[in-house]
């Protein structure tokens, strides 16, 4: 396993999966505080697993994955997380807004409603990504482009330690997916906070993380040298070219 | 006057108008729930299973209300167990229990000797004969239920918009939405005592599916959604006393029919680009300001609706006084059936169905 400082998520052994159907085996990572990861491979290799095992959305089936609390603030650990845009329901009656303010409903705790703090919080968010003049705009009726930043806004509203990022730019187009990736380069300069990504952009990858985690055949291969990952990754955009591939079985 | 403003100097009628607006407070905040999360045959499965539990009561001596919250809870459970996200599996499961509650009901109420009477009250409803006794009850409930889901409305549109996010916030996306199938479960189970089975779906679906029409916020959906039931209920029952109708149909074709006018005005605002318009410069103000206009015309509809109602068959007025005096005194003494002439004018539900009726209320009074 690699060694961590601040240790603020550890996996040892595990094997995840869904019933009887084991999808990543030996499972042995773990991640600090201020992390860029970026976690790539093919299709259907398990990619999403490890994202929802490490959110804590999915239990190991063998082994053991810790989560600690915050190492230097002694409390639980804050999650950010974006999904696609297109696996939510677009016959919702919300605004762009209160899809924001979702992203401070653990923070707010049952039984309470929004405070001005809250809405301030939602505010900035959308001003990060540059969406506060759509605020009340109703979620369904924004672009597809639109609607990811509002999800990655949700995400900043809760001010998480960890951002974790499943296929965001997935139908954005590339001026859109260099915006997105950009702003969420620009918060972690800003916050230090960890950022967990799933992405078929290799080459943004390449350029950002500071680890990759290639997952393939049921295994977890971790890269943390600048120049390996170059060329490995170098590789597989030489070898096939994923990012257009998957674009097109999409 | 009309009728309808006649009726209402009658306790029965009173109590029948006090029952479908409180039923329908409820339901309309769960109807936008129901309509959103795709839970509409949820909740008919629910009330299904609500009416097999009537069944077992009805075999075994048990007491109805509890005997029925039982099964219903169960069904709770079991839709409970279904991980979120497998909608494959829980269309499945909900099918099932929906057969399973209607086979139960059936062969329960056959093995009661009290088939097809009961089956008949369960569905279309006891409206005329509802007691204040079952108004008291529901209140409670309805309070309860009412106070959790406004309390709990931000973390219920979370878990329902997107779970898999909302868990990662470690909010317990399994217990918000078993506690929404436990609130619509208990509310299903008094509501469908009252007004029958028929009613308390259209009660369901109706509201909420307008309210999705024409609402882009989820505030003034439901209230859109909690007024559209009443403007249905005060409809229903005024064109049932001015036509001579069976009051749970009329209310649930009234529902319909202000559904197919709000449908029918959002295709034209649609068509003459309305939206679009909106669109550009759409704010809250805007929202509130059209459901409200709306609102006011679904209340002028419903109240020329129950005037040419009232106007087109004045003759039936008395007919219904004459059974509203009828039913008051079934309501004092419901252990004694009467006895009707045929000669007697009547009211066309009620004289169809009131002794199977009387029947469901001693089995549910017990």
């Amino acid at each position: 396993m690699e060694q961590c400082r601040e240790t603020v998520i550890e996996c040892e052994g595990a094997t995840l999966g869904y019933g009887r159907l084991k999808v990543l085996e030996e499972v042995d990572i773990c991640l600090s505080l201020g992390d860029y990861v970026g976690i790539v491979g093919p299709n259907g290799a398990g990619k999403t697993t490890l994202l929802k095992a490490l959110t804590g959305i999915l239990s190991p089936l063998r082994g053991r994955i810790e989560v600690r609390k915050h190492p230097r603030e002694d409390r639980p650990l804050i999650f950010g997380y974006v999904a696609q845009s297109n696996t939510l329901d677009d016959s919702y009656p919300v605004s762009a807004l209160d899809v924001v303010l979702m992203g401070r409903v653990s923070s707010v705790g049952p039984f309470r409603s929004f405070g001005p703090a809250d809405v301030d919080a939602a505010f900035r968010a959308l001003e990060r990504v540059q969406l506060d003049h759509r605020a009340e705009w109703p979620y369904p009726e924004l672009s597809r482009g639109q609607q990811q930043r509002v999800l990655l806004a949700r995400a900043l509203a809760g001010e998480p330690d960890i951002l974790c990022l499943d296929e965001p730019t997935n139908f954005l187009d590339p001026n859109a997916q260099v915006d997105f990736m950009n702003t969420v380069d620009d918060m972690r300069d800003e916050t230090g906070m960890t950022v967990l990504i799933v992405t078929h952009l290799l080459q943004s990858v390449a350029d950002h993380a500071q680890q990759v985690w290639l997952v393939q055949a049921g295994r977890i291969r971790v890269l943390s040298d600048p120049t390996i990952i170059q060329c490995e990754l170098a590789d597989v955009l030489e070898g096939r070219n994923c990012r257009f591939e998957e674009a097109a079985s999409s | 006057m009309t009728a309808f403003f006649d009726h209402l100097q009658y306790a029965f009628f009173q109590n029948t108008l006090m029952a479908c607006l409180l039923v329908g407070l409820v339901c309309g905040i769960f109807s936008t729930y129901v309509v959103l999360r795709r839970l509409v045959f949820a909740g008919v499965a629910l009330t299904q299973l609500s009416s097999a539990g009537l069944g077992i009561a009805a075999v075994t001596g048990l007491a109805a209300v509890p005997t029925s919250l039982a099964t219903t809870i169960l069904g709770v459970g079991l839709l409970g167990l279904v991980q979120p996200g497998r909608k494959n599996r829980t269309d499945n499961l909900i099918a099932l229990l929906y057969i399973g509650g209607w086979a139960a009901s059936v062969l329960l109420f056959a093995v009661a000797q009290r088939g097809d009477s009961e089956m008949a009250a369960i569905l279309y409803g006891d409206i005329l004969g509802v007691l204040p006794g079952d108004i008291w009850a529901f209140i409670p409930v309805a309070i309860v239920v009412l106070v959790l889901l406004m309390a709990l409305g931000k973390e219920m549109l979370f878990v329902s918009f997107d779970p898999e996010t909302a868990a990662t916030y470690r909010i317990p996306v399994w217990l918000y939405d078993i506690l929404l199938f436990i609130t619509l479960g208990v509310t299903i189970v008094f509501a469908t005592k009252m007004l029958g089975l028929l009613l308390v779906f259209a009660f369901l679906v109706a509201p909420g599916t307008a309210a999705l029409l024409v609402c882009k916020r989820m505030g003034p959906a439901l209230t859109f959604s909690v007024v559209f039931t009443m403007i249905m209920s005060v409809l229903g029952l005024w064109l049932a006393a001015g036509l001579d109708l069976p009051p749970g149909p009329a209310v649930t074709a009234a529902g319909l029919v202000l559904l197919g006018i709000v449908w029918i005005a959002q295709m034209v605002r649609d068509n003459v680009g309305l939206e679009a318009e909106e669109s550009v410069g759409w704010r809250f103000d805007g929202e509130r300001a059209r459901v409200v206009a709306l609102i006011v015309a679904l209340v002028i509809v419903s109240g020329v609706a129950g005037a040419l109602s009232t106007h087109v068959a004045p003759e039936r007025t008395e007919d219904l006084l004459h059974h509203g005096h009828h039913h008051e005194a079934v309501e004092e003494y419901p252990q004694e059936a009467p006895h009707h002439d045929a000669e007697e004018p009547h009211y066309h539900h009620a004289d169809e169905v009131e002794e199977d009726l009387l029947d469901l209320d001693d089995l549910l009074i017990d």
